[in-house]
């Protein structure tokens, strides 16, 4: 099954007070992992030294050239929560638009968020996804935020639910703000081995600016570490003990008599 | 039909200059094609020698059959490699390919592993196949974290072809896996043209996609390996043939340098000798797993195995009293009331289980147990020598003398303390908790679903600045856990007074150590002994990074009352493969700083894993040694893959302390 974005909510930019805020999602559960998703000016730089109790320092920081992306998770517990605010550096201004967004991620769990890729983009109809479409993770979700900040308005916005080609994935949602400036936003989903990308309106739209391209993995579960094999004793038999053939080779033969003694006369005596 | 088998085991073991050979003869010498560079002998690998590939430098092998015993992989088969990946990389690291696609469609790929690095940094195993079409088919991946360069790990890619429209691919790091996957591609052509790369891959009579790192071995198989297999690899590669070996290198007297050089030809046979003798407790722990039910193991087979050992259930036995009767059952081939189940082991060992090899002697087994070290050794035998130091601190003792005493002597400023490295427990066994990790949700790996005990006392002669207590780790990763009783220099804050101590080194390296309040503390001391335990915390939850809690208890009535409950302890250490005891010190301690410790008892109801003991001794350690009275002591507990430790219980199910239950039978003593 995997993981599941079971809502989200927009996050409130408090110019004035320097914050992204984030008011309590009414469907979150205890057991659920918040996603808190905020993509700011890449000048503009969030306070990691004064995180909101409870939330974790951000999981993955995307650089790139104009923008970044913030990732914050909080496991839900059942004394949750009030509205959570995160803040700009204490020497910094808000001087571009920023945008957020909280996700109610079900089925994960802290740990299991991988930040992936950050890709700028000038003009275009589609926006990249090439982070997206080069991960096919065996059980994973793929959360791909694009993000277009306008100089000029883009003249169309980008794709909502209606205009997701071929997108076989959930639409999360799709908004735009202008307390500064004009930035788009759009959040899709989607699961492992789907396929797809956002786009703008068909026929007309542009991205007449820049943008950006964000992609999250969040897993079921965080992969495993293989234990490493200590070269303490030098002359392991390693995977020959697992031979199971039974007719046609001289070690075959010898490690199947019942007694070992055709495996270790062999070896010691020069190998079948 | 090809019966089951492996169809390719290159060891590489061959010098540079010598082309590796397939040991089982099927495939020629693996050797290089135009556009290709010999890869490099790589020393010192786990098993001996490797081969380094750099993508850089073009390294790869080409092979074509040998023999027509059948080496086509149509359908079910499995890909498993010792290897290592290094950190800067190609971005598609190939294993093996079977079948080189230069063009024709009889060279179309078969079968092929590769690891791919995802942006987010992970590693994809993947097989690999070329359809009917000739399209190239990429399996959905089993994905995990980078080891790191030069860090050798076990990978297993199995396929399990059940139809054109239906392929199972499941894959393995270690005994773990990560991966269980439903795919569509049973389309699967090629292969037939007989060619084989190893560290490449052919694309349309180009090379690509080369491996960066070391493969110290490969193996193919015409089948798909169980899960129960590829753990027993694991476990007989990592546990039980190295124990083997550490059997010989105890019973060596000093001096002898084969250890040190391990190309000797003395060194040789004396680690595949020792290897040797691993693989039969390998291969009875194997029979356990993978002939005999498991846990949880359906009623059917369950059935099937009380009918052939002719056991007929209670009314009210539950499928795990069932089981766990069957398995005590199997490891008692001298009983006769169950001949047919000695034809079972008759059948698959010959004589070496059932008959009472000399080689191997499965004794009994229980999941519950009291380690025989009986006070008759030191009767007959001066007190011996066992070192188990591991850190090159020449000079430090470890002794197991008479009344089964652990006792220590070093140096001043030498450090005796567990050590990560493998022979860091003085007396172990392995145990089977359940890997912490929603990945493998075994019934064990349940909180407060196991307990160990064990008792200490006489260690009121410890030096100051030394403890004796119990271990318990996991040697692969570093970690242990390690509560005992400690004796307090005069410059600590309770100057020459004994406490519980705890001492907790986690995955990340950090080490923290303290003494843990116990209210009884005040009157530990001459004659009086202490039973330590140590629990997983009830309501814990496994996983989310391997984060566990353990409740340590003491007690100085007895084994079954008097606990108090010390601390609970958080540790990032995952679950432990191995108990033992183990000394402590920091300061120069006398030789006649010791402690008796006994009845070291696991209790893991749902546990199917044979208790066996391995005492290790490092003679080169230390001077002058008669080798006699370890060959006694050695014979004492039985060859190091048997169960020294018998526990006497009536029963199973019973035999647990907490409930106040505990029958410790007439070799328990309490």
């Amino acid at each position: 099954m995997g993981p599941t974005i079971a809502a989200a909510a927009r996050g409130e930019l408090r110019v004035a007070a320097k914050a992204m805020r984030f008011a309590p999602p009414a469907d979150a559960q205890v057991g659920d992992v918040l996603l808190a998703l905020v993509w700011t000016h890449a000048g503009e730089l969030l306070d990691t030294a004064h995180v909101p109790a409870g939330w974790t320092a951000p999981i993955g920081v995307s650089t790139t050239t104009n923008y970044k992306l913030w990732v914050y998770a909080h496991a839900v517990a059942a004394s949750d929560f009030g509205p959570v605010d995160f803040p700009l550096q204490a020497a910094g201004s808000v001087a571009h638009e920023w945008q957020g967004s909280l996700l109610v991620v079900r089925g994960a769990s802290l740990g299991c968020i991988e930040q992936v890729a950050g890709q700028e983009f000038a003009a275009t109809a589609t926006p990249p996804s090439t982070g997206v479409t080069d991960v096919e993770q065996a059980t994973s979700l793929l959360v791909s935020l694009t993000v277009v900040l306008g100089t000029a308005t883009p003249s169309g916005n980008l794709g909502d639910n209606t205009n997701e080609i071929p997108y076989t994935s959930d639409f999360v949602d799709s908004f735009s703000s202008r307390l500064i400036e004009e930035m788009h936003s759009s959040l899709v989903s989607r699961r492992a081995g789907e396929t797809g990308g956002l786009t703008f309106f068909a026929g007309s739209a542009t991205a007449a600016a820049s943008g950006v391209q964000f992609t999250l993995v969040v897993r079921e579960g965080r992969p495993h570490t293989p234990l490493e094999l200590y070269d303490v004793v030098p002359g392991n038999l390693g995977l020959m003990g697992t031979d199971r053939r039974t007719e046609g080779s001289a070690f075959g033969a010898a490690a199947s008599s019942g007694t070992g003694g055709g495996l270790v006369g062999g070896l010691v005596g020069g190998g079948p | 039909m090809t019966p089951p088998s492996a169809i390719a085991l290159f060891r590489f073991q061959e010098s540079d200059g010598v082309l590796p050979a397939d040991a089982l003869g099927n495939l020629h010498d693996l050797s290089i094609d135009t556009g290709l560079a010999m890869p490099a002998m790589a020393s010192s690998t786990f098993t001996g020698r490797g081969r380094r590939f750099v993508n850089g430098a073009h390294n790869g092998f080409v092979t074509t059959d040998a023999s027509d015993l059948g080496t086509l992989q149509k359908h079910d088969a499995s890909v498993q490699a010792i290897l290592s990946l290094d950190a800067a990389t190609s971005a598609v690291h190939t294993v093996y390919a079977r079948g080189t696609n230069s063009g024709a469609l009889a060279d179309r790929i078969a079968l092929g592993l590769q690891v791919r690095v995802t942006t987010s940094g992970m590693y994809e195993a993947r097989l690999f196949h070329h359809d009917e079409n000739g399209t190239f088919q990429l399996m959905p991946p089993g994905v995990f974290q980078p080891l790191g360069t030069g860090k050798l790990f076990l990978l297993t890619a199995t396929r399990a072809w059940l139809g054109r429209d239906r392929v199972v691919v499941r894959y393995y790091v270690g005994e773990t896996q990560i991966a269980d996957i439903l795919t569509s591609h049973g389309s699967i052509a090629g292969g037939t043209q007989a060619r084989t790369t190893v560290g490449v891959r052919g694309n349309a009579g180009a090379w690509t996609d080369y491996l960066c790192g070391v493969i110290d071995e490969l193996a193919v198989y015409n089948y798909e390996l169980s899960p129960g297999e590829v753990r027993q690899t694991w476990r007989r590669m990592t546990q039980h043939q190295p124990a083997g070996v550490d059997m010989f290198v105890g019973l060596e007297p000093p001096g002898v340098p084969w250890y040190d050089d391990p190309g000797n030809e003395i060194g040789k046979i004396v680690k595949t000798v020792g290897q040797s003798v691993g693989l039969k407790v390998a291969a009875a722990e194997e029979l356990k797993d993978l002939w005999l039910p498991g846990s949880p193991a359906p009623l059917d087979v369950i059935g099937r195995h009380e009918d052939l050992a002719g056991v007929v259930p209670g009314r009210l036995d539950s499928l795990d009293q069932r089981n766990a009767r069957l398995l005590m059952l199997a490891q008692s081939p001298t009983d006769e009331a169950i001949p047919t189940m000695l034809d079972l082991f008759a059948e698959r060992f010959g004589q070496d289980i059932g008959q009472g090899s000399a080689e191997l002697e499965v004794i009994e087994i229980r999941n519950t147990f009291t380690p025989v070290l009986d006070s008759s050794l030191g009767a007959t035998l001066d007190p011996e020598l066992w070192t188990t130091d591991n850190l090159g601190n020449a000079g430090a003792q470890f002794v197991v003398s008479a009344q089964h005493r652990l006792a220590i002597s070093s140096a001043n400023g030498q450090d005796l303390r567990y050590a990560a490295a493998r022979l860091g427990v003085h007396a172990r066994m392995p145990i089977d908790v359940g890997e912490a990790g929603p990945e493998n949700n075994s019934p064990l790996n349940k909180p407060g679903r196991w307990y160990a005990q064990t008792k200490i006392d006489d260690y009121d002669s410890l030096a100051q600045g030394t403890g004796v207590g119990m271990v318990f780790a996991s040697l692969g990763r570093g970690e242990h856990t390690w509560l005992g009783i400690y004796r307090h220099t005069v410059a600590e804050a309770a100057p020459n007074t004994w406490d519980v101590y705890l001492r907790v080194r986690g995955r990340d390296g950090t080490v923290q150590e303290t003494t843990l309040a116990f209210s009884l503390a005040p009157k530990l001391g001459a004659g009086v002994a202490v039973w330590l335990r140590i629990r997983p915390h009830v309501g814990v939850v496994f996983g989310g990074g391997g984060q566990v809690t353990y409740d340590l208890y003491a007690s100085i009535e007895g084994p079954e009352s008097g606990f108090e409950l010390l601390s609970n302890v958080s540790t990032v250490q995952g679950a432990p493969e191995w108990m033992g005891w183990s000394i402590i010190s920091t300061i120069a301690a006398p030789l006649d700083s010791y402690a008796n410790v006994s009845h070291l008892s696991c209790f893991c109801p749902d546990s199917l894993r044979t208790f066996s003991w391995y005492v290790f001794r490092d003679a080169n350690e230390y001077g002058a040694v008669n080798p006699e009275p370890a060959r006694k002591l050695f014979q004492r507990v039985k060859h190091a893959h048997t169960v020294g430790g018998v526990c006497q219980s009536k029963s199973v199910i019973y035999d647990d302390a907490i409930l106040g239950l505990y029958d410790a039978g007439p070799m328990g003593g309490y």
